[in-house]
């Protein structure tokens, strides 16, 4: 037992230092936002299933429970995958008015990957999470992505906790429907179909920005995000579309 | 193109013959079993008497008899899974889908212990069981099937399931759901919930609204079905929905994910339930089917990872967590392949054979396996999906351009044909798996 536990020890140092290093140093997108800076490896966790029966979407959260010092917050947050054709899936700006940094959302998985998170404070820390997933096909499933879905924003949607109280952190839902056209697919005669994203949705309290999630190609279908907040008055809800249409929902 | 396609179906029906398990046993000499000396060659003991369980006792048996077996499965009677949808729709009697452990245990010598198994020591290799006892093992199999995952939707634990039932074990849930749709009166709604992937039986839920559609088409035709949905999209879509359209109009209703669909809390004694946007539904008759993991024994064994079910080597289906545990059925992580019957059978046969070869010093096959999930619109219209699954790099891989999907247009006389093929299946691998004839 003990000299199994000697050997892995052994072995992960041989082995981690190098794959941690060399994997996000290799992926452009992440490197070009990280640039000389050291991330902290530790306290961002993301959580995604090991293997998606479905890459078109794929439930996906993530959770800071890092330390922070006085006056630091957390201020952006992104989620990048190295092998979609493009690798921005979802970003975050991140306002003082969130009471938690836990954000749900649901992604495109093109293949099997390493999904990444990255986020950022006012002071200019870095924190990295990684998570390798897995997409299979399952037997007795077939995925597809609805070809006949109209490209219009429609049922923008909000669920606020059931029993909301001033100063409590509880989580609330958002969704609205939209094909999410990545502009990589073929309509049925060959032709590319043309990009057409919601690119994003803002959350303002009266007035003020709480929190804006910025939607990309590796956003899934009707895009869905639930974050925490812990005053439930005079929110504003807007989604924007790439045609700069418009629509909200006041709570 | 048309030849292509006859081509392509002849071939298919070649490779599912002998339900689809391309012989992977090693030959190991029939005389080894032989002979009046009665030192066992190993002790295996296996947990479970399903479909996964029961096929691997048998065959570890077959493979060599000198091989000491012991079943451990706390039910005197099996209840498929399979065939219990016809039972919901009154097609059936649960009997019918009934099997018991006589042949296992008069034609192949497998012990069968009937009690649960209840915790696990992989370093002492004993099992201990809910009757007391405890069983040494040289090699540990386990199929125990899933375990709902209770309160992951709020409300919905073992006591609720009791008034919204599961039914996603066979049995007395069976009868628990069947009796809530007798009661209904005509123009009631039947609501279903369906999570999301990765859960047994990926068109089951769609066979289940079939022919619960079928039960009330004949006797409460006005009713209604609600099926909500954690997902945008499910097994053999298309056909279902083209098959609803022809056999029962609007009768049922899909509410996928994005349209509101997942529940996210059940409210059993009122049988309503509350989706993730809050909408509200109310029914007559509730079935929930939860989110689901591994069944509990294989966490104790510590086979499972993060996401509740277990990981497994591919060619012989051993934990790649714990030496000597192996692990079949809807428990592993073996996508592509299905939570199907069909996949936890020909695992077995894997791990079976495996155990053979590792107690013979033997290295054992890469297996080739097909599945085939057949399901019914009505009793007398079929559809099927098939794939082929072959070991590539340790993982397990469809293999491209076979199988393949009922045709979109084939002709009512093919879907009865299909509806017929799936009896003769049931009937065969409840032949294979239990060795009782119906
Ligand atoms: C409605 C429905 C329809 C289906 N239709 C089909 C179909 O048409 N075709 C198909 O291929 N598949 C079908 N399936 C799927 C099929 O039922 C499962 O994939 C199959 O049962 C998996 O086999 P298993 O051995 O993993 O688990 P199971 O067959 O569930 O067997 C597990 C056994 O282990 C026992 N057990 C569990 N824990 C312990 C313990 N601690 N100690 C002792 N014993 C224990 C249980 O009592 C049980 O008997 C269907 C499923 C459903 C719900």
């Amino acid at each position: 037992m003990r000299l199994v536990v000697l050997y892995t020890f052994l072995l992960s140092l041989l082995v981690m230092p190098l794959q941690v290093f060399a994997d996000w140093q290799r992926f452009a997108a992440l490197k070009e936002k990280i640039q000389d800076m050291t991330p902290i490896e530790s306290g961002l966790e993301l959580t995604l299933p090991l293997v998606a029966d479905d890459g078109s979407a794929v439930p996906l959260k993530v959770t800071f429970k890092g330390s922070l010092a006085e006056d630091e917050h957390i201020t952006r947050l992104w989620i990048l995958a190295d092998r979609n054709p493009n690798p921005d899936v979802i970003d975050f700006e991140i306002s003082e008015h969130i009471p938690r940094i836990e954000l749900s959302t649901r992604i495109r998985l093109g293949e099997s990957q390493t999904v990444y998170a990255l986020a950022q404070s006012n002071q200019g820390n870095l924190w990295l999470a990684q998570q390798e997933v897995r997409v299979t096909v399952s037997g007795c499933l077939m995925s597809g992505d609805d070809t006949t879905a109209e490209t219009v924003m429609s049922q923008p949607r909000v669920a606020l906790p059931r029993n909301p109280v001033a100063g409590e952190a509880a989580e609330l839902r958002t969704m609205i429907n939209h094909p999410m056209e990545t502009g990589f697919r073929e309509d049925e005669q060959g032709n590319l179909i043309a990009q057409q994203l919601v690119e994003s949705l803002q959350v303002t309290r009266a007035d003020q920005p709480v929190i804006t999630a910025n939607f990309h190609t590796g956003t899934s279908a009707n895009p869905f995000v639930a974050f925490f907040l812990d005053q439930f008055d005079e929110l504003t809800f807007s989604w924007t579309d790439q045609q700069g249409q418009q629509l909200s929902e006041q709570r | 193109m048309s030849d292509q396609k006859n081509l392509f179906s002849s071939s298919r029906r070649q490779l599912l013959k002998g339900l689809g398990l391309v012989s992977i046993f090693p030959a190991i000499s029939a005389c080894a079993a032989t002979g009046t000396s009665k030192a066992s060659a190993g002790r295996v003991v296996v947990i479970g008497g399903g479909f996964g369980g029961a096929t691997a006792a048998k065959y570890i048996k077959r493979g060599n008899p000198a091989i000491d077996v012991t079943l451990v499965e706390p039910n005197k009677t099996f209840y498929t899974c399979p065939f219990s949808n016809l039972v919901l729709a009154g097609e059936r009697q649960l009997d019918s889908i009934g099997h018991n452990y006589d042949e296992l245990q008069q034609v192949y010598g497998v012990k069968v212990v009937h009690a649960l198994a209840q915790d696990i020591d992989p370093v002492a290799k004993r099992v201990s069981l809910s009757d007391g006892q405890s069983l040494q093992y040289d090699k540990l199999l386990l199929s125990p099937g899933i375990d709902m995952r209770w309160n992951a939707i709020e409300g919905y634990d073992e006591a609720a399931a009791e008034l919204a039932p599961h039914a996603w074990k066979a049995g007395p849930q069976t009868l628990i759901l069947r009796q809530q749709l007798e009661a209904m009166e005509d123009g009631d709604t039947f609501i279903m919930s369906v999570p999301g992937n990765p859960f047994r039986c990926p068109p089951g839920p769609y066979e289940r609204a079939s022919l619960v559609a079928h039960y009330l088409k004949q006797h409460k035709p006005r009713s209604k079905i609600l099926i909500l949905d954690g997902k945008d999209n499910f097994s053999k879509q298309g056909l279902f929905t083209a098959g609803w359209q022809a056999h029962y109009g609007d009768m049922i209703e899909w509410v996928s994910l994005s349209n509101d669909g997942r529940v996210v809390r059940v409210d059993a004694a009122n049988k309503e339930v509350e989706t993730e946007f809050g909408t509200r539904h109310k029914a007559a008759a509730l079935n929930i089917i939860p989110p689901q993991k591994a069944g509990f024994i294989a966490d104790r064994a510590g086979v499972t990872d993060q996401s509740g079910w277990v990981p497994v080597n591919p060619v012989t289906f051993e934990s790649t967590q714990v030496k000597d545990i192996y692990v079949v059925g809807d428990a592993t992580v073996a996508a592509p392949m299905p939570k199907s019957g069909f996949a936890a059978n020909a695992q077995g046969k894997v791990a079976a054979s495996a155990i053979v070869a590792a107690f013979a010093g033997i290295t054992p096959l890469d297996p080739v396996w097909a599945n085939t999930c057949y399901s019914l619109i009505n009793p007398d219209y079929g559809i099927s999906v098939a794939d082929v699954y072959r070991v590539q790099d340790s993982q397990i891989i469809a293999v491209e351009g076979a199988g393949g999907l009922s045709a979109a247009d084939a002709s009512d006389n093919i879907r009865r044909s299909e509806a017929a093929y799936a009896v003769g299946w049931y009937n065969a691998i409840s032949q294979d798996t239990w060795g009782t004839k119906l």
